[in-house]
């Protein structure tokens, strides 16, 4: 039996109701803490946990909450990132959805931690059922006292409010998401400051992923001690996974974190949709770039993957079988990438024009080898010269292909042969620059 | 006049220009929702989904209508009604469809399924929406159902595991409902 600290509820009838979320011991450590718990207590155990951000960038979440606690203002903000765009990614959605009364527990509690009266769901506009699901719980957690004035019977505020984004993937980077709550275009600020000391309205403000926070209610209530021994190889907790792709069984999969990607991909998804073999996997979203076959027995923790060139993300594994074109995915990558790039600043909006204009060139059987190399420093430029996280990762997918299988690379350019079958490798008109800036 | 009353005023109102509502139920039912949102400073984009749930699209005079009562220049307004693409300037069909084409969708076969909703809907291959103006396609990013993939959404309503049968069959369906609905005889 694996131990699930997210997922805990998930698959119980009626999971999203208050009445089965206080059955299960729902609210209680709230309830505790909001009474005679001390912040600075909470915090340390967070600490002590090795919670790290949920959301792709793996922050360390206590030391985030210790810098808002420290923080000087008079209003500060706990602000949950809903706002999950990243493709491969719905974990976030199936506790939005199944158990909001958790991440609003979470919410609470952090706000009772780094002094916070006020939260912000900022919840992605396309999530229709998980907006009405939270909706509906926040009604419950207001009618019972678990949100409002004097929380359960204490002396703490606590308030959430809900906002919808509209569709913008660039949203999910935080200070992008902080413009976008004030009301404006999501164009993401110039860090530092960080959104720590200045953040919505200018005021300290503390932003966790939804994963992050739902984890939080259990942390607190078994300890730091108990979720560390979860993991596997010194990483600490649980991890979900989002399993999708060239798989028999796609899901969200909660195992401790460090599982490899084979145990995830043969043991829970059951292996490759018609049993053919795996060619190449993205162990964390789109932006973590891809891993060939070979490295199946990478652990899905931080550090290994790091050390294997990608990244843990999101935890989004995308599996691709071997009748995929590399070129091809690296072509579709690009293309979500400037679809979504905010604009604002250079090296990722014409950045990633270029990119997709030369990996259309290269799956029509019209690019060079040349054209490669310049595309590769140009990618390197953008990973060094972009504002956010988004242009900072958009090169990724290409560079990571590029370098693991460039033979495939040099079958497109040299011998103007796609070994896949799948690029059109006949020259049609290249999409040109003013038509792909037209949304 | 103090000076201070005239800083009350908003631009619009300086120069004489005054936005109205247009007429009709639509109208009444959005002025409501808004009004209990009146106040607060962060509330541009969620009065942005109630105009675009409330007319189907986001109608010039209500942009300068919800800068005028939110005090707030019509270029902020118009900036976040054009930079996100919930948000449509134009009047769009009676079903929007959002079909996905992003990593997990087309390798489990989405380029068939967007093929297959395009011929059903009769989206024409260099626009958006149908003649009839029952539907219309957005190709979108990543929806977050790729446990479901391919997907689309039309409307509010989700559809996953899609074949190119399968989207058939559910646009067809809609289509004979709305002909239906509206006493329609060949």
């Amino acid at each position: 039996m694996i131990e699930k600290v997210v997922y805990k509820n998930i698959g119980k009838p009626g999971s999203e109701t208050l009445e089965s979320y206080q059955q299960s011991g729902g609210y209680r450590v709230l309830g505790k803490l909001v009474q005679k718990g001390s912040s600075s207590q909470v915090i340390k155990e967070i600490k002590k946990s090795g919670l790290r951000g949920c959301g792709g960038a793996g922050f360390p979440t206590g030391n985030k909450w210790e810098f808002v606690a420290q923080a000087a203002g008079s209003q500060k903000y706990v602000v949950c990132n809903a706002d999950e765009g990243e493709p491969g990614t719905f974990k976030d959605r199936i506790v939005l959805e199944q158990d909001p009364h958790l991440l609003i527990e979470g919410m609470a509690i952090a706000g009772f931690a780094v002094g916070a009266e006020i939260g912000y769901i900022y919840i992605r506009g396309e999530f229709t059922l998980a907006w009405q699901r939270l909706r509906q719980a926040l009604d419950e957690a207001y009618a019972n006292n678990i949100l409002g004035d004097k929380i359960l019977g204490s002396r703490t505020n606590f308030n959430i409010k809900l906002r919808r984004g509209a569709g913008a993937y660039v949203c999910g980077e935080e200070t992008a998401l902080i413009e976008s709550l004030e009301g404006k275009r999501g164009v993401p600020r110039l860090r530092p400051p960080y959104p720590t000391t200045h953040g919505l309205f200018g005021e300290p403000t503390l932003v966790n992923n939804v994963e992050t926070l739902a984890r939080v209610p259990t942390i607190i209530e078994k300890g730091a001690d108990w979720y560390c021994q979860l993991g596997r190889g010194g990483a600490a907790g649980t991890k979900v996974y989002c399993l999708s792709g060239h798989v028999q069984k796609p899901g969200a999969y909660e195992l401790p974190i460090g599982v490899t990607a084979s145990e995830l991909i043969y043991d829970c998804g059951g292996g490759i949709k018609g049993n053919r073999g795996l060619k190449a996997f993205s162990p964390g979203g789109l932006s973590s770039g891809v891993l060939p076959h070979s490295m199946v027995n990478v652990s899905l923790n931080y550090e290994s993957l790091a050390n294997a060139g990608s990244m843990l993300g999101s935890g989004a594994v995308v599996v691709m079988d071997e009748s995929t074109c590399m070129v091809d995915v690296a072509l579709r990558t690009a293309r979500f990438y400037a679809h979504e790039s905010c604009g604002e600043c250079t090296p990722c909006r014409i950045g990633n024009l270029r990119m997709v204009q030369t990996l259309t060139k290269i799956a029509n059987g019209l690019g060079s080898w040349h054209d490669l190399q310049i595309l590769k420093e140009l990618g390197e430029r953008m990973i060094r010269d972009s504002r956010c996280g988004l242009g900072q990762v958009a090169a990724f997918p290409f560079l990571s292909s590029l370098s693991q299988f460039a033979e495939e690379y040099r079958a497109h350019t040299e011998q103007k042969k796609c070994p896949s079958g799948v690029c059109p490798m006949s020259p049609v008109v290249v999409p040109h620059y003013s038509e792909e800036v037209t949304v | 006049m103090s000076a201070n009353a005239g800083a009350r005023l908003t631009r619009a109102q300086a120069e004489g220009v005054f936005y109205e509502l247009p007429e009709g139920e639509q109208s009444k039912v959005f002025e409501k929702q808004v009004r209990q949102l009146c106040g607060e400073p962060d509330v541009l984009l969620e009065v942005l989904h109630i105009v675009q749930e409330s007319y189907g699209y986001l109608p010039q005079p209500v942009l300068g209508w919800i800068a005028q009562e939110f005090r707030i220049p019509k270029k902020e307004v118009y900036e976040a009604a054009t930079f996100y693409s919930i948000f449509s300037l134009k009047p769009e069909a009676r079903y929007v469809i959002n079909a996905c084409d992003c990593l997990s969708c087309y390798l489990n076969g989405g380029e068939a399924v967007l093929e297959a909703v395009k011929k059903a809907a009769n989206i024409p291959d260099d626009g958006t929406s149908s003649e009839d103006g029952l539907f219309s396609l957005h190709v979108v990013p990543c929806l977050g159902l790729c446990d479901l993939a391919p997907v689309m959404m039309i409307n509010r309503e989700r559809y996953g595991l899609l074949t190119p049968e399968k989207a058939h069959s559910v646009i067809s369906e809609l289509r004979s409902k709305e002909l239906n609905k509206e006493g329609y005889h060949d």
